[in-house]
C-alpha cells in the first residue's frame, strides 16, 4: 500500500468512528436522563419526582425509664444509671432503624445492621430482615419519612447496681414513598430486649411487628419534600 | 458530501440518537417505577433464644425452713422438687420429695432427706438427690419463708386454682380461683396437718404454686415483655440460684415456652414408717421408674406418674 493510499484509509476511518462514538455517549446520556427524570427509585433512590431529597435523621424519643434491680437497692436512686444505659440503648436503636429504614445507602442490607446484634441472634435476624428492615420493600422505596419514634426502656441491673440488661418497648412510624407517588405507612411495633457488652448495647433477643398500610397516592411531582 | 454536509448529517444523528436513547430510558425505567407498589401488610418476628433444647434441663428447687438468725441455707429443706424442662417439646414436670424422705445423706449416714442442707448446704442436697434419683441437676435454687412471701408481694400476688379447701394456720383458703398475697401463698405451701395426705399433699401444693407462678408470668410476659425483669428482679432479690442472669433469661424465654397443661405435678410415692422412734418415709420402689422416666426427657406423662403410684 503507498502512503498516499495509507493516509486516505485512516482519514475515513476517522471520519466514521467520530460520528459512532458522538451517537453511543448521546444514547447513554439520553438513556440515563431519562432514567434520571423519571426518578427511578430502585436505581437512585433519594430520588423522587425529579428530585433529589436529603435523608432525614431519626431521633427516638425516650418515654420511659426504669430501674429493675436485682439488689435491694431503691430502684429510684438507681435513676443515674439506668437513664445513662437507656441513652445507649437509644442510640443502638436509632442505629437500627435509621439504617434499616431511613437512610437508601444502607435499608434492607442486613450488613448494615448485623453489629447491632449479639452473635447468637443475628443468623434469625437476617432471617427476619422483612421485619425487622424495609426489607424487600426497599426495592421500590424511593424516599422514606420518619414519622415517630418512641420507646419505652426498662434497664436490669446486677447485685453491684450496673446496668447490665434491658428492654425497649419500640413504637416506629413512617411514610414510605415510591417514585410513582405510592406511598405505604410504615408501622413497627415491639420490643427488643438488649445487653451490655463493654460499653455497647446489643440486641439479644426481639419480638416485633409491622403493620404496613396504603398511604395515599400523590404524583411524583406532588411527593412531599 | 462535503465536510460541512458531513458535519451537519453527524449534527443530526447525534441528535436523532439522543432522542431514541431518551426514549429507551424511559420505556427501560418504566418497569422499575410504573409497578412500585409498595408491599403493605402485616408481619411478625420474634427471637427468643431459649436453653439448649437437645437436652432436657434439671434444676433442684428448694425451700428452707430457716427461721430468724439462721441463714436460709442452713435450714431444713421443707421442700424439695426436681423441677425438669423438655424444652424441646415444650413440656416440664415437678417431682416433689416428702421431706421426710429416709435415704442416704451426701454429708454422711442415712437420714431424712431435709437434713442434708444445714450439714453441707444446697450443693449437699443436690449430691444427695442426684445419688438417689440417678439425675445429673444442672442448677439449683433456694428461697426461704420472707423469700417466698416477698417475691410473690412483689410480682403483685399469685393466681391459683385450689382444686380443694385448704385449712392453713390462721386463714381457710376455699376450692377454686384466688389470688394470693405473699403471706397466703407461704401458707398454702407449708399447710401439712390439715391435709389428709399430709406431706405428700403439701409437697403436691407447692408444686401447684409453682404451675401457678408458670402461668401467671406466661400470660404477663406475653402482654408486656417487660414484665421479664419484674419476675426476674423479685427472684433474685430473694432466691439463691446457681443460674447466672443470662441464663436465667434463656430460662425465661424457655419457660415461656412450657403450656402449664403440659407440666406434670407429681410427688414420690412412699409410705410411713418409723426409724429410731421418728416418723418417717419410706420411698417406694416404683420411684426408680419414675427417675428413669424423667431422666429421659424431663417429662412424666401424667398417665406413667399414675400407674407408678405417683
Amino acid at each position: 500500500m503507498t502512503p498516499s493510499r495509507a493516509a486516505a484509509r485512516r482519514s475515513r476511518t476517522r471520519r466514521l468512528v467520530v460520528p459512532l462514538i458522538a451517537l453511543v455517549l448521546a444514547i447513554g446520556v439520553g438513556g440515563a436522563g431519562a432514567l434520571w427524570l423519571r426518578g427511578g427509585g430502585a436505581i437512585v433512590p433519594t430520588v423522587v419526582g425529579g428530585e433529589r431529597r436529603e435523608t432525614p435523621t431519626l431521633t427516638f424519643e425516650v418515654r420511659k425509664v426504669e430501674a429493675q434491680p436485682i439488689s435491694r437497692t431503691d430502684p429510684q436512686r438507681l435513676g443515674g444509671e439506668a437513664e445513662a444505659a437507656a441513652d445507649r440503648v437509644r442510640q443502638t436503636l436509632e442505629a437500627l432503624y435509621q439504617r434499616g429504614f431511613v437512610d437508601p445507602e444502607t435499608w434492607g442490607r442486613f450488613d448494615a445492621i448485623a453489629e447491632l446484634f449479639d452473635p447468637l441472634a443475628r443468623e434469625q435476624a437476617e432471617l427476619d430482615l422483612d421485619v425487622l428492615t424495609l426489607g424487600a420493600t426497599a426495592e421500590t422505596t424511593g424516599f422514606v419519612e420518619p414519622r415517630s419514634g418512641r420507646l419505652a426502656i426498662v434497664v436490669l441491673t446486677d447485685a453491684k447496681d450496673r446496668a447490665i440488661q434491658a428492654i425497649a418497648g419500640v413504637r416506629f412510624r413512617a411514610l414510605a414513598e415510591a417514585s410513582d407517588g405510592t406511598t405505604v405507612r410504615l408501622a413497627s411495633s415491639g420490643s427488643f430486649f438488649l445487653h451490655r457488652v463493654d460499653d455497647a448495647w446489643r440486641i439479644i433477643a426481639y419480638r416485633i411487628d409491622r403493620d404496613d398500610r396504603p398511604g395515599a397516592t400523590t404524583s411524583p411531582a406532588e411527593a412531599s419534600p | 458530501m462535503s465536510r460541512a454536509s458531513r458535519r451537519a448529517l453527524a449534527a443530526v444523528l447525534a441528535l436523532a440518537a439522543w432522542g431514541a436513547g431518551t426514549v429507551v430510558g424511559w420505556v427501560v425505567g418504566l418497569p422499575a417505577t410504573a409497578g412500585a407498589a409498595l408491599a403493605v401488610g402485616r408481619a411478625h418476628a420474634a427471637f427468643e433464644p431459649a436453653l439448649d433444647g437437645s437436652q432436657p434441663i434439671f434444676v433442684l428447687v428448694l425451700g428452707s425452713d430457716a427461721r430468724a438468725g439462721t441463714p436460709v441455707d442452713r435450714g431444713l429443706a421443707d421442700s424439695i422438687h426436681i423441677l425438669g424442662i423438655d424444652p424441646a417439646k415444650g413440656r416440664a414436670t415437678l417431682l416433689g420429695f416428702p421431706r421426710d424422705a429416709w435415704v442416704p445423706l451426701a454429708t454422711g449416714g442415712t437420714g431424712k432427706i431435709n437434713a442434708a442442707m444445714p450439714v453441707g448446704g444446697p450443693e449437699a442436697m443436690v449430691r444427695t438427690v442426684e445419688a438417689l434419683t440417678g439425675i445429673r441437676l444442672d442448677y439449683w435454687a433456694l428461697t426461704g419463708f420472707s423469700g417466698l412471701k416477698r417475691a410473690v408481694d412483689e410480682i403483685g400476688g399469685l393466681e391459683v386454682d385450689l382444686p380443694t379447701t385448704i385449712v392453713g394456720y390462721d386463714t381457710t383458703y376455699p376450692a377454686g380461683r384466688q389470688r394470693l398475697a405473699g403471706r397466703d401463698a407461704l401458707q398454702v405451701a407449708r399447710t401439712r396437718k390439715s391435709l389428709a395426705n399430709g406431706d405428700f399433699g403439701r409437697s403436691e401444693h407447692q408444686g401447684l404454686l409453682m404451675i401457678a407462678a408458670l402461668a401467671q408470668f406466661r400470660a404477663e410476659f406475653e402482654e408486656d415483655p417487660t414484665r421479664l425483669f419484674a419476675w426476674l428482679g423479685a427472684g433474685l432479690r430473694h432466691v439463691r440460684t446457681t443460674l447466672s442472669i443470662e441464663e436465667l433469661v434463656r430460662l425465661a424465654f424457655t419457660a415461656s415456652r412450657v403450656d402449664p397443661a403440659r407440666v406434670t405435678n407429681v410427688v414420690v410415692p412412699g409410705s410411713i414408717g418409723s426409724a429410731g422412734g421418728i416418723s418417717i418415709v419410706n420411698l417406694s420402689p416404683s420411684a426408680q421408674a419414675l427417675y428413669r422416666d424423667l431422666a429421659r426427657d424431663g417429662y412424666i406423662a401424667p398417665g406413667a406418674a399414675a400407674r407408678l403410684g405417683a
